[in-house]
């Protein structure tokens, strides 16, 4: 609240008729203020989206075709209803987070083990090709 | 009656006998004084929001509102604000602040004056309208706090102006 506005006076003298003094008097500082909402929604990434991704298998001549099912919104390397002839995917609790990787050739599952966690379990699987 | 036409014809004789005056003006001027305190009114408070929209837990990219928002003062003409700053309720005066778990911070851009128009004779004239655009980011990489599926959560801030 410091004043910063030095005074200055000036005179006006309006065809001899009538004298206005205008007065600009040392002003202190003042707030003048203006609300607003913020908003958000938080989606908590550990809750499964059912509609996200849906894996499933099927035989092919090959070995095993893995069809990824996405709605309404495609994992980020897959397309709704795609075939491919091998997949690398990575979920948790119902949540598609890895990528289709269709470079990948078959192997064989030599071991699997479930590594459980404070906080979630998760299979690791080791395959060899 | 005939005294009458007397008497008026007696008054007539005198009128015109009288020299023709003009007419004279004298002045006594005055001074009109005033003391204005200059001031700066919120215009639109209360009446915008600043929405981030859905943030994903744990999502790579920072969440950005869709829009700004747009705080108007009313000002004296001529008075430039100096200086803005954010509520302390909510958060710090720089703008940061926590909405469900997360941390967002905002910014206002630099003051848009629209001068207003002087009074005149003929109108009173209007004010400067002063706004700020307000705005703000919440980091990427942010777990929040929710115990559900989805959390929604607002508050007020508040855009604090010095002029």
């Amino acid at each position: 609240m410091a004043p910063r506005r030095q005074s200055i006076a000036a005179a006006v003298l309006a065809k001899g008729t009538v004298a206005a003094l205008i007065f600009a008097n040392a002003a202190n500082a003042a707030d003048s203020a203006a609300r607003f909402e913020v908003s958000v929604t938080l989606r908590s990434a550990s809750q499964p989206d059912p509609t996200l991704c849906v894996a499933g298998g099927k035989a092919h001549p090959l070995g095993i075709t893995a069809i990824v099912k996405c709605a309404p919104l495609p994992s980020p390397a897959a397309q709704p209803d795609r075939v491919v002839s091998s997949v690398l995917f990575y979920m948790s609790r119902g949540v598609w987070l890895g990528t289709v990787d269709e470079t990948m050739g078959l192997g064989t599952v030599t071991s699997w083990r479930v590594v459980r966690l404070a906080n979630r379990d998760y299979l690791e699987m080791m395959v060899g090709w | 009656m005939k005294n009458s036409f007397r008497l008026l014809a007696a008054a007539l004789a005198v009128a015109m006998t009288m020299p023709v005056m003009a007419a004279q003006t004298v002045n006594n001027n005055f001074t009109v004084s005033v003391q204005l305190a200059s001031l700066c009114m919120a215009k639109n408070s209360g009446a915008t929001t600043l929405n981030f929209g859905t943030y994903t837990a744990f999502q790579g990219t920072a969440q950005t509102p869709a829009a700004p928002v747009t705080l108007t003062f009313d000002c004296t003409r001529g008075l430039a604000p100096v200086s803005v700053a954010v509520d302390t309720t909510n958060g710090t005066a720089a703008g940061v602040g926590v909405l469900a778990g997360l941390q967002y911070a905002l910014t206002a851009s630099s003051a848009t004056t629209v001068a207003g128009i002087a009074a005149s004779t003929s109108t009173i004239g209007t004010a400067d309208a002063v706004s700020y655009s307000v705005s703000g980011t919440m980091p990427a990489d942010q777990a929040g706090t929710c115990g559900t599926a989805t959390c929604s959560a607002s508050h007020t801030r508040t855009l604090i102006v010095t002029y």
